[in-house]
Order: C-alpha cells, then sequence, then structure tokens
C-alpha cells in the first residue's frame, strides 16, 4: 500500500471526491480523464472514498448550532410547548431541545411538531431524537426509557445501555433498540422502520423480527416485508430528500407534507401510482412539488389550502 | 442508458475495476434502474456515475472489512432476511473504527464540523453552505478539504494498526 502519495495527490483527490458529490456528467467525465493520466490517482481517490464512508452521526460532536435542519427554523410554538416547558431544563437558541425530567415526574410528556417544522430533542440518558414534521412522540414520565410514537416520523440515536433498553411503542407493537440508530415512521396504517446503526427488535411482545443495520421493515394493513437499504439513503427526510423503492404516490404525498409542511392532496386515480425515486425538498416549497409533478407527468395546481395532483386532462389511449 | 455505457465502462476501467466485476457492477445498475419506473433523475448521466462510484466505494469497504475479519476477526455470515444480529467482533471493529473518527475530528474547529456535517450528512452543496454562513465557496472548499484530511489520516492510522492474526491482547497496552 503506497501510504505516501506525492505531494499534493491526496489534496487533488480530496477535491475531487468533494466536487463529484454534487457534480454533473461533465464532471465525472473530467475526473476520468483525470484518472486515466497516472493509476496512482485511483489509488489516493479510493482511499479519499473509504476515509470518507467511516463519517457518521456518531463520529461528529453534536452541532450546537442546528446544523441539521434543512429547512429554515421556526420561531418555537410557545402553544404547542406549554405543557412540556415544566420538563425542559434548557431550550437551546434555535433548535435542540435539551429534555430533562425531574427526578420524578409521572406524567408523560409530549413533543409534537406541526408540518414542514422539524426539531431535535435531547433525552437525559444521551439519547437524541430529530422529529421530523407533523409528528407527534410522547415520552414516559416516569424516568423510564420508553416513548410512543404517536404519529409522524423520528430518527433516535439511542444510547445503548443492555440492562436497561430503550423502547418505543408504534401502533401496539414495541421496537426495542440494542444499540441503535433507527428511523421510525407512523403514518395511518402505514409503518416503516429503518436501521441505521446497531439493531432492533420490532415487536418484542410478538417476538418479532430482529433487524440490523441496512434494514427496513414496511408494514401496513395487507404486508410486512424486510428488504435491504444503503442506510446512508436512510432518513433522508433530515438531509432534506425523501426517497423511495416502489411506494405508493399516497404514502410519498403524505410524507412530503408532512416534512415540508406544505399540504398537497392527491386525485383518488393516483393513489397506487407506484413511485421509486427520489424527491429533493427545495426551500422552493412550490418547485420540489412542479418537479414531481413533472417527473410523475401529471398535473399540480395550487389551490387554496396547498397543492393537487392530477392525472393531465387529456384523452389517453 | 446502453449510450452511457461505453464511458461507463471506461470510468470503471479508470477506476480499477477487473473487467468481470465492471460486467457485474453495470448490470447491477441496470437492475437498479430498471426497478424505477417513474422517478425523477435531473442528470441521468452523473446519477448513473454517481451510482456506479457508491457501488465501488461499497464493494471494497465489504472487501476490505470480510478481510479484516478472515485476520482474526471471527464473523458467522448470514444471508439477506434476518440476521442474527453482529457479532461481538464486528461491534468492537466498528467501535474501534468510530473512536479513531471521533479523535481525528476532535482537534478540528468547530466551524469546519459543522461544514462537514452539512456537507456530507446533510447533503447541502458547496454553494449552499457558503450562502448560508455567508462564506466564499473557496473557503466552503478550504474546509472541507482539512476535514476529509483528517479523515484520511484516521483512516491511515488505523490501517496502519489493524489487528493482524498473529497479534496477541497483550501487545497491545505495552
Amino acid at each position: 500500500m503506497a501510504h505516501d502519495f506525492a505531494p499534493g495527490l491526496l489534496t487533488e483527490a480530496i477535491a475531487w471526491r468533494i466536487r463529484l458529490r454534487h457534480g454533473d456528467g461533465e464532471a465525472w467525465e473530467s475526473f476520468v480523464q483525470w484518472l486515466e493520466q497516472d493509476p496512482v490517482r485511483a489509488e489516493a481517490y479510493d482511499r479519499v472514498a473509504a476515509a470518507e464512508s467511516e463519517l457518521s452521526e456518531d463520529a461528529l460532536p453534536a452541532p450546537r448550532l442546528p446544523a441539521n435542519d434543512d429547512l429554515p427554523a421556526r420561531e418555537p410554538s410557545i402553544r404547542r410547548w406549554g405543557a412540556v416547558a415544566a420538563g425542559l431544563i434548557a431550550v437551546a437558541a434555535a433548535g435542540t431541545v435539551i429534555f430533562g425530567l425531574p427526578s420524578r415526574s409521572p406524567a408523560p410528556v409530549e413533543f409534537a411538531t406541526a408540518p414542514g417544522e422539524h426539531r431535535n430533542v435531547a433525552l437525559p440518558d444521551g439519547t437524541r431524537v430529530a422529529l421530523n414534521g407533523g409528528t407527534r412522540l410522547r415520552l414516559a414520565g416516569d424516568g423510564s426509557r420508553s416513548a410512543e410514537l404517536v404519529s409522524g416520523e423520528a430518527l433516535f440515536t439511542v444510547r445503548h445501555d443492555a440492562s436497561n433498553p430503550f423502547e418505543v411503542s408504534v401502533g401496539g407493537r414495541t421496537v426495542r433498540d440494542v444499540g441503535t440508530v433507527f428511523d421510525l415512521l407512523s403514518d395511518g396504517d402505514r409503518l416503516s422502520l429503518e436501521v441505521l446503526e446497531g439493531s432492533v427488535v420490532y415487536d418484542v411482545a410478538g417476538g418479532g423480527p430482529h433487524l440490523t443495520a441496512g434494514q427496513v421493515l414496511r408494514s401496513d394493513n395487507r404486508s410486512r416485508t424486510i428488504s435491504r437499504a444503503e442506510p446512508a439513503a436512510m432518513a433522508s427526510w433530515r438531509s432534506g430528500q425523501l426517497s423511495y423503492d416502489a411506494a405508493p404516490l399516497s404514502a410519498v404525498i403524505s410524507d412530503l407534507s408532512r416534512t415540508t409542511g406544505t399540504s398537497v392532496s392527491l386525485d383518488p386515480a393516483l393513489d397506487e401510482l407506484p413511485f421509486t425515486g427520489s424527491i429533493r425538498i427545495d426551500t422552493d416549497r412550490a418547485a420540489t412539488v412542479r418537479r414531481l409533478a413533472e417527473a410523475l407527468g401529471v398535473t399540480a395546481t395550487q389551490r387554496a389550502g396547498g397543492w393537487y395532483l392530477e392525472p393531465h386532462r387529456r384523452a389517453r389511449p | 442508458m446502453l449510450e452511457f455505457r461505453p464511458e461507463l465502462l471506461r470510468f470503471l476501467a479508470a477506476r480499477r475495476v477487473a473487467a468481470e466485476d465492471s460486467e457485474d457492477l453495470l448490470q447491477e445498475l441496470y437492475l437498479k434502474i430498471a426497478r424505477r419506473p417513474c422517478g425523477p433523475v435531473l442528470d441521468p448521466r452523473a446519477y448513473l456515475y454517481r451510482a456506479l462510484d457508491h457501488m465501488i466505494v461499497d464493494r471494497r469497504r465489504a472487501q476490505s472489512r470480510r478481510a479484516a475479519r478472515e485476520n482474526g476477526w471471527g464473523q458467522i455470515e448470514s444471508g439477506d432476511g434476518i440476521d442474527p444480529g453482529p457479532s461481538p467482533e464486528t461491534i468492537v471493529a466498528a467501535r474501534r473504527r468510530l473512536a479513531a473518527v471521533q479523535k481525528a475530528l476532535s482537534v478540528l474547529p468547530e466551524r469546519t464540523l459543522l461544514i462537514l456535517r452539512r456537507f456530507r450528512l446533510d447533503d447541502v452543496g458547496q454553494k449552499d453552505i457558503a450562502t448560508e454562513l455567508g462564506i466564499s465557496v473557496s473557503a466552503v472548499e478550504k474546509h472541507l478539504q482539512r476535514a476529509y484530511r483528517a479523515l484520511a489520516e484516521a483512516r491511515e492510522r488505523l490501517d496502519a494498526e489493524a489487528p493482524g492474526p498473529c497479534r496477541l491482547p497483550d501487545e497491545e497496552g505495552g
């Protein structure tokens, strides 16, 4: 292994890696030309890419600023938070809420976000929860490590304690962490559980499956499937992106509305249209909806209270 | 997609992927594409490159971990579906890697870490980060250079001290 590249080669390789992340086709073409000039360049690039892949949420110290809110931060809604205030020991300037319970506080505490509002919550045990918009999360007030996802979506980064596992109940079932980062979504009868790191047990009471990093469980009232996905692509709402593999459009629209706060509704004819791909959530919400409609080949119209998607009004063969 | 085949093969060769593996990877890529009936892709050409690049990095990472396990980090392989969970050795190795990365990043300025987070974890482009922070794009790139260099150095140190098959536990603390 060449540990000592020529001076500057590592810098160049890093510059390429950085440029290509959002690079266009031409950038890739120039990259190939660069690689071809000297085989050691590919080796340097591999090294940089491998090093980059070691980076995870856990490796970075928690940001002092809410850096992970892709959407503009909103003022905390005092009304909604009124009930919670008693349990708070500190509210950071614009994002992460440090949540601390008095040693005995029997009442459960509920966190709620409006559609489009993203919020981070730090629990006293070191567990961090990032709430997507339109989400309600209830925490046991008795100091036990348990929570209930009433509705919506949240990313849990759990401080593991084998003797006292963290549990989240959702739709009457319990998810138990085994040292984990996982994303949980509950939307009507639709449930999705993505394991980014570590492992969890789903449906503890039912002796349910043990899922490890890279696995996704999806269930609705018809079926339950377990599939694989790239952990980097999971909980993608956090990075302003929603990704799907053959999901019904109705589910996509529900996620989009929750994540952005822009209400989007659907002609029933489109409910079951399968959608695969990613939606980049632009700060320009109208552009996000229009791009999606364009990609789907449907018509988007703005109406009072939000967007409406429907099939093109023209004779179909 | 077929129209890009020659240039993708050229890319794979430039990334030092063996010819037989190249076919394999392209096949995998075609399947991925075929499974997305109506997904929006703004720049299909860049998408294909990026997807391939990702697959190469993934494969190489899996290979190097397998090699590390064979060097004394025992692990029971299991197929897709429901795993028995990661083995203790895998967990230990992962913790060790995490600790090394944490240590390397801990010496970086907070702003550099924030920019790294925005870019790599939140997937925000350099221009947008520059706007957010009110600095120039080239300043953003400098921060990223520094962060990536720290990651590369951490990785180098890890590789240098990777446990070999003959290493005994009591050789470590010495």
